[in-house]
Formats: structure tokens, sequence, C-alpha cells
């Protein structure tokens, strides 16, 4: 059975952290962190679920930093095809 | 008990898109200054709020360090030039292993550097948004 690999969990989380500027990051951090300390004390279920918690919360704050980053550059796209017409 | 980089287990096309997307926005930071305002997007956190996230200044503190100014680069934020080191090593590690070469390294972190990582994070986020001199310094 596959285990959750919580180094990779953590390290992902502090991208999210550092380069989406969101709280999300945070909760994927303590969620990490969560995940590990059960790992150590046995507790696999626990772990397990922290982890997917973590796993949620550092992609979705991947995605929201990406899809600002397009929507910033599709605005000033737009506004520089639109500057060619008006 | 817990994994280690070597078995790091995302798919193979995920690592190439985040090499590719690293690739992509190293050379953009080397390239277009993000000292200038207007070149990227605010961060969301500073736009709202008006207070610093633990992340505001990376990107000007990537562009220093790509440009050999150290100091520069701590003086923008700190906190990405301590954990630059260990994202950079977990992506070659990937990347190598998503190629099919994987690295003879192991490297697994306990669950006290991830609660050291929470606290670091959080004592930097206040700390930085307080605006009293010695403090002053670690604001971007």
């Amino acid at each position: 059975m596959s285990r959750p690999n919580h180094t990779l969990n953590l390290i992902l989380s502090i991208v999210a952290t550092i380069f989406c500027c969101l709280p999300l990051g945070i909760v994927a951090i303590v969620f990490a962190a969560i995940g590990m300390s059960r790992e150590g004390s046995g507790d696999l279920a626990g772990a397990e679920s922290a982890a997917r918690t973590s796993k949620i919360c550092y992609w979705v704050a991947i995605g929201i930093g990406l899809a600002g980053v397009a929507l910033y550059v599709l605005f000033f796209f737009l506004l520089g095809v639109g500057s060619l017409f008006f | 008990m817990s994994k280690s980089l070597t078995q790091l287990r995302l798919p193979r096309s995920l690592w190439l898109a985040l090499a590719f997307l690293a690739l992509g926005g190293t050379s953009l930071v080397y390239f277009v200054d993000p000292r200038l305002p207007g070149n990227y997007p605010p961060c969301l956190f500073l736009y709202f709020t008006g207070c610093y996230c633990p992340g505001c200044g990376t990107l000007r503190a990537l562009h220093r360090l790509l440009h050999g100014d150290l100091s520069g680069a701590l003086g923008y934020n700190p906190l990405t030039m301590l954990v630059l080191p260990l994202i950079t090593a977990t992506g070659v590690a990937g990347l190598m292993e998503a190629v099919g070469r994987p690295l003879r390294f192991n490297f697994t972190l306990s669950h006290r550097v991830a609660w050291a990582v929470v606290v670091v994070i959080i004592l930097f986020w206040t700390l930085r948004n307080v605006p009293i001199y010695p403090l002053t310094t670690l604001a971007p």
C-alpha cells in the first residue's frame, strides 16, 4: 500500500505560500506538519487524511495563483488590443 | 516511515510541467525587472489587506539573486533565500526521477522541521508588518 509523501507535501506547501501569497498556503503547511506528526506516532489513517487536506490546500492555492497571473496577462492583452482601435 | 525525496511519485507530466514553469518563470524574472511597478501582478494578499504576506518580495529577491546581488536578495525576502535550496533540490530530484535517472541521495524531513517551518513563517509574516525600525528591514 502506498503511503503519502509528507516531505513532498511540505515542500509544495512552502512553494504555494511563497509564490501564491495566500493564507491557504499556511493551512497546507500546518496540515503537512500534522500529517508528519501522526505518521511518526503511528496514526496512519490520521496521517493520510491530514496529507489529503494539505494536498487539496496547496493545489487550490497554486491554481488560484496561476489563474490570477493568467487573468492579469489577459487583461493587459485586451487593453493593448483595445487601444489599437479606440 | 515517511517517504523520502527519492520516492517523489508525482506524475511525470506534472514534473515536466513544473520544470517548464520554473524555467519560463526564471527567464522572465531575469529579463523583466520586478522592481518596476506594473511589470507583474501585485500580491493578492497585499492588494486586498495592505499587509505584506510571507512571500512578498520573492520575485524581486529572485531577480537580484539571478543578477548576482545576494545582499539585495536577502533584503527583499530572506525567507525565500532560506527555502530556495530546498525547493531547488526537490525540483531537481523530481525531474531526474521523471526522466528515469533518479538521484542517489536520501532526504526525509522530520515533523520537527515541519513545525519549525510553521513557526518561522508565522513569526516572519507578523514581524515584517511591524513598522518599527529593526523590523522594517524584513519588509520588502
